[in-house]
């Protein structure tokens, strides 16, 4: 589904430069559960953005489903990733003026064209969606009345509610504790065995043994790219023994 | 657990923009509060002037064929204007091709001092002009009862004002009642009643009489209106009067000008207008306070918007990455900018509702908005219009967060925005400054103006006014002075026939001097008894005071010969070298009835002033025993005694009793001549006030402005100040660190205000021959102020930083 070729992202401010990613060479396939691991400030998040099409590229080439994107305006970028795309992020980025609900059919309000969905349909989708996520008996509450575990799935439900082809999670557990980050980790492990491609920086070793690829970023290029066997959801390593 | 999803959760943008604006817009109360009061105010403001404004350019505009009716006016080649003529040329003008109609108002009080009897009660009869039959040709008149042709085509007829008719009868209806006029025993005959005239026409009389009798009248005492048939040439017709005048009069530099009627009301005031009118200037001056007000409260929202923009920021952030273009989220915040506006709007009007009866009472004026309904169009366009203009950039700056930043967590408020914050700011702290300095020097020039000297004395004088003409003028009337000067606490009196804070009410027309070949300055003709330099306090440079002793004073028409004292500034003209070398020259003059008669000159005044500065007014020449006009007795009282206070109330009743008896005068009317004059200067007065008001208005607002920047940037630095805390700095240090921002804008002000405020106020000085010299210290003052409400706004809020505890905000979200 995703091809990066020689992808070369450098930030340019005044008179600094900084190579964040260097001919990057990464296939993303449909139906894969991606991994991406790297120490601080080795690139992760700027390969996170420019997957999600939040940035483009300096050099290189970005294939995202048979199209050659590379070259796209912010304008194109948008319609396609908020058909496509569905985004997971380590602070949740909930709107808090907007009630669960509300911020879960946000995604839907915003299609537009032969995409438009009506009213009873919205309706629908998000209602659906949130009993998915087991959320639905908050779904009048507010961000600021839920636990971290609970804003996390409404932000899962939100990234879903658009039927996306990739969802891409920024450090998804790194504001929760480990019981709430193990169900949403078994939640994104589910979603990934029924099809939907997943795409996850995270530095929890634990949170990688769920996906079934680590692709490992040191200074802006990947030293390793490797198939995991993907561990099932009762094996988690234990901290002390 | 089974719950009912709620139906009403927003399932379209629209709803969705709403209810975020609503949530997250009531979550910050203060800057809420702040912003909506300021742009309210600015709002209040701006609607009452905009009343006030149109209809101050409305007056007369329901007359009948208003934009064909004219007034003449006449000017000299000196740049004197009058607005009276003389009524002889009315069938004269209407020949004059292209004039379709001609008519004219007279007070009548000229001839008659209209004083009444009804019943047993003493009355005299207000505001009464005789005019033409065609009048309600050029006044749209309402007759209630009667008929008004009635009223103005037979003698001893008369039509009243419906508060006339109520006054003097106890009823609107009161056709067909009688009055005994006292001058001469006739009775006449109420014929018809008419609406009163309403409060927006420059008209204003309380009964109309006919025109008949008055129509051979040589004094210029009548407001001549013309109408012009509709393609016809003003300027051909103007140049037609002119020639009829000068034949009539024999001058040769009296041009006569056709005035819009619809213009008179903002044009210059003249003392003969029936009532004191607008100034053009004041509304000008008005609508752009007004103006200011609105920029000020729009920059201050605009402000409050860019500050509140980084608390949206995750929002606009996770909207974008949901699919939300620059264009809908630019659309969302408009939205929320108009919203607001429109509650700005609603406060606005409910303070217009409040307010409007204190602000009528400011500008002397009946204003009202009875039904809302004509205004909501242009209000709601307004608004709208206003909020686009205050929501526009702050808009367009949110929507143009980066996303990847704001997802991050790394989020800096862009210095853009900064920078046009900051220049909102130095342009109100200027504007504020402005507002001070401008304020502070009307107010100074007003004065000054109010205190130019006038070179009679206002203090200790009363006048009693409407004696009769001939008990009071004639030679032998120096009983009734002596008896006058015998009450303890007169010390002189005489007999004048003009009002010295109003207007004099005769042209004294020079037709030769010795050894001048032209001397034709326009005059004016002041008819005063013995001793009228003394009583009036006038400046004597050379010369004596009209005396009993030189019964050669006294106007004689036999010997067609009177003493006359002129002013000081006709010395030049005249030929004369010093004021000594005037006395005893013979100058040949008119007034009134009287012509050609030969004025000796027996002394020389410093010029008097006569009404305010504002109004036109020719020198004055005293002429000793010839009166023209309205007749008074002036007195002056021992000095040692404040004619205003009880004290002098014994003393008045002593007059009044004098007078009575020796002058069968009743009522027996007293004014102080000091209270007459301060009443000149109300309008300037309410002109000051308003201005003041207006400057503090714009201060609060700036100071509301500054708040909102003071809390933006300490917001901003929360970090820097607690990472500074930590290190050891001192609260005192810190408050400096932000405050600093703010005096550096100020100052920046100061430097943009000076110079502004300077050239434009030493324009509106230079149109006064009289002016004040701008002061320094002003300038200094009010930068001062404005400064210092800063520091004391600032401080406050950086103190509240400042001893914040760091650990709370060092904490990562």
């Amino acid at each position: 589904m995703i091809k990066l070729t020689n992808l070369t992202r450098v930030f340019r401010t005044e008179n600094i430069e900084t190579t964040a990613l260097s001919n990057i060479n990464l296939t993303v396939s449909n139906g894969d559960f991606l991994a991406i691991m790297g120490p601080s400030g080795c690139g992760k998040s700027s390969l996170l953005s420019i997957l999600g099409l939040l940035d483009s590229a300096t050099q290189g080439q970005y294939t995202f489903d048979e199209d050659d994107i590379s070259t796209y305006k912010e304008k194109q970028l948008s319609q396609i990733r908020k058909a496509a795309i569905g985004f997971v992020f380590q602070s949740f980025n909930l709107i808090d003026e907007l009630s669960v609900f509300e911020n879960v059919a946000l995604p839907l309000l915003y299609q537009s064209g032969k995409n438009k969905v009506d009213k009873s349909t919205i309706k629908e989708s998000v209602e659906t969606i949130l009993k998915q996520v087991g959320i639905d008996h908050r779904a009048n509450h507010f961000p600021q009345q839920l636990s971290g575990g609970q804003q996390q799935r409404v932000a899962v439900a939100r990234a879903l509610v658009i039927k996306p082809k990739l969802i891409l999670a920024d450090e998804p557990t790194g504001n929760l504790d480990s019981k709430n980050g193990q169900e949403v980790m078994a939640m994104l492990r589910k979603l990934n065995e029924n099809g939907t491609t997943i795409v996850m920086v995270t530095h929890s070793e634990n949170d990688a043994k769920y996906a079934n690829r680590i692709v490992r970023l040191f200074d802006g290029q990947i030293i390793s790219d490797q198939a995991e066997i993907p561990h099932s959801d009762s094996i988690v390593e234990v901290s002390d023994a | 657990m089974h719950s009912k999803l709620n139906h009403q959760h927003s399932s379209s943008l629209i709803v969705n923009y709403i209810n975020t604006a609503y949530r997250s817009l009531t979550k910050d109360n203060i800057n809420l509060f702040l912003s909506i009061f300021g742009l309210a105010i600015g709002l209040a403001a701006s609607f009452l002037i905009a009343l006030y404004a149109i209809n101050e350019s409305a007056y007369d505009k329901y007359q009948p064929n208003i934009d064909n009716n004219f007034r003449l006016v006449m000017q000299s080649d000196s740049g004197n204007k009058y607005a009276l003529s003389t009524p002889r040329a009315y069938r004269k003008i209407k020949n004059i091709e292209g004039v379709a109609d001609v008519a004219f108002l007279m007070n009548t009080h000229w001839f008659s001092d209209n004083k009444i009897q009804i019943g047993t009660n003493f009355l005299k009869l207000k505001e009464s002009y005789s005019t033409t039959e065609n009048i309600n040709d050029f006044i749209s008149l309402n007759t209630l009862h009667g008929d008004l042709s009635v009223a103005l085509s037979q003698p001893d007829r008369i039509a009243l004002s419906r508060t006339e008719s109520m006054r003097l009868f106890g009823v609107s209806d009161s056709v067909g009642k009688t009055f005994v006029k006292k001058a001469n025993n006739k009775i006449w005959t109420v014929a018809a009643v008419f609406a009163d005239i309403p409060n927006n026409s420059h008209f204003a009389f309380s009964s109309l009489v006919a025109a008949a009798p008055y129509e051979n009248v040589r004094g210029n005492i009548a407001h001549l209106y013309v109408s012009r048939l509709p393609m016809a040439n003003t300027e051909q017709i103007a140049n037609g009067v002119t020639k009829i005048f000068a034949d009539i009069w024999h001058w040769e530099n009296a041009q006569y000008h056709l005035q819009p009627v619809a213009d008179i009301h903002l044009s210059e005031n003249f003392s003969t207008d029936m009532k004191v009118g607008g100034s053009a200037s004041n509304v000008t001056i008005s609508i752009v306070l007004s103006i200011l007000l609105l920029l000020i409260s729009s920059f201050n929202t605009i402000n409050m918007s860019i500050a509140q923009a980084g608390h949206r920021a995750k929002e606009v952030g996770v909207r974008k990455v949901l699919g939300a273009s620059k264009l809908q989220l630019v659309g969302q915040f408009l939205l929320e900018s108009i919203a607001l506006t429109f509650v700005s709007a609603l406060i606005a009007a409910v303070l217009v509702e409040l307010y409007l009866p204190n602000f009528n009472q400011l500008i002397d004026r009946q204003l009202s908005v009875g039904n809302w309904s004509p205004f909501i169009l242009p209000i709601v366009v307004t608004t709208i219009a206003i909020g686009i203009f205050s929501g526009l950039y702050p808009a367009i700056f949110i929507a143009s967060f980066n996303i990847k930043r704001v997802l991050s967590g790394d989020f800096r408020r862009g210095k853009s925005a900064v920078i046009v914050r900051k220049t909102l700011m130095v342009f109100q702290s200027a504007l504020s400054i402005g507002l001070i300095i401008a304020a502070i020097n009307l107010y100074l020039q007003l004065a000054y103006l109010q205190n130019l000297p006038v070179n009679y004395e206002k203090s200790h004088r009363l006048m009693v006014k409407d004696a009769p003409v001939a008990k009071i003028f004639s030679k032998d009337s120096e009983s009734l002075y002596q008896a006058l000067t015998n009450i303890d606490g007169v010390k002189s009196a005489t007999a004048i026939d003009f009002d010295l804070t109003d207007k004099s009410n005769a042209g004294f027309f020079v037709k030769s001097v010795a050894g001048i070949e032209n001397f034709e300055p326009s005059l004016s003709h002041g008819g005063v008894g013995f001793n009228a330099v003394q009583t009036l306090g006038l400046d004597l440079i050379a010369g004596r005071d009209f005396s009993a002793q030189y019964a050669a004073d006294w106007y004689s028409s036999t010997n067609a010969s009177s003493a006359i004292i002129i002013p000081e500034s006709l010395l030049g003209q005249a030929g004369y070298e010093n004021a000594e070398q005037a006395i005893g020259k013979v100058w040949v003059y008119s007034a009134g009835p009287a012509q050609n008669i030969a004025g000796t000159i027996v002394g020389v005044v410093k010029d008097v002033k006569i009404g305010s500065v504002r109004n036109q007014s020719l020198p004055l020449v005293l002429v000793c025993g010839l009166p023209i006009g309205v007749y008074s007795i002036i007195i002056e009282l021992d000095h040692l005694n404040n004619t205003d206070t009880q004290s002098n109330s014994e003393i008045q009743k002593q007059i009044s009793t004098l007078l009575g008896k020796r002058l069968a005068m009743s009522p027996v009317e007293i004014q102080s001549i000091q209270t007459n004059y301060q009443a000149l200067y109300q309008g300037d007065e309410r002109l000051v006030q308003v201005v003041a008001i207006f400057s503090g208005l714009a201060i609060v607002l700036t100071c509301i402005g500054m708040f909102g920047l003071a809390a933006f940037s300490a917001q901003r630095r929360k970090r820097e100040i607690s990472i500074r805390k930590v290190l050891g700095a001192s609260p005192l240090t810190l408050v400096n660190l932000l405050t600093q921002e703010s005096i550096i804008l100020v100052g920046i002000s100061i430097f943009i205000a000076f110079p502004c405020v300077y050239l434009l106020l030493e324009n509106w000085l230079s149109y006064f021959n009289e002016r004040i010299a701008q002061s320094f210290s002003i300038y200094i003052f009010s930068a001062f102020t404005v400064v210092f409400i800063t520091c004391l706004t600032v401080s406050f809020l950086a103190f509240k930083t400042a001893t914040a505890k760091p650990s709370q905000v060092l904490r990562s979200e």
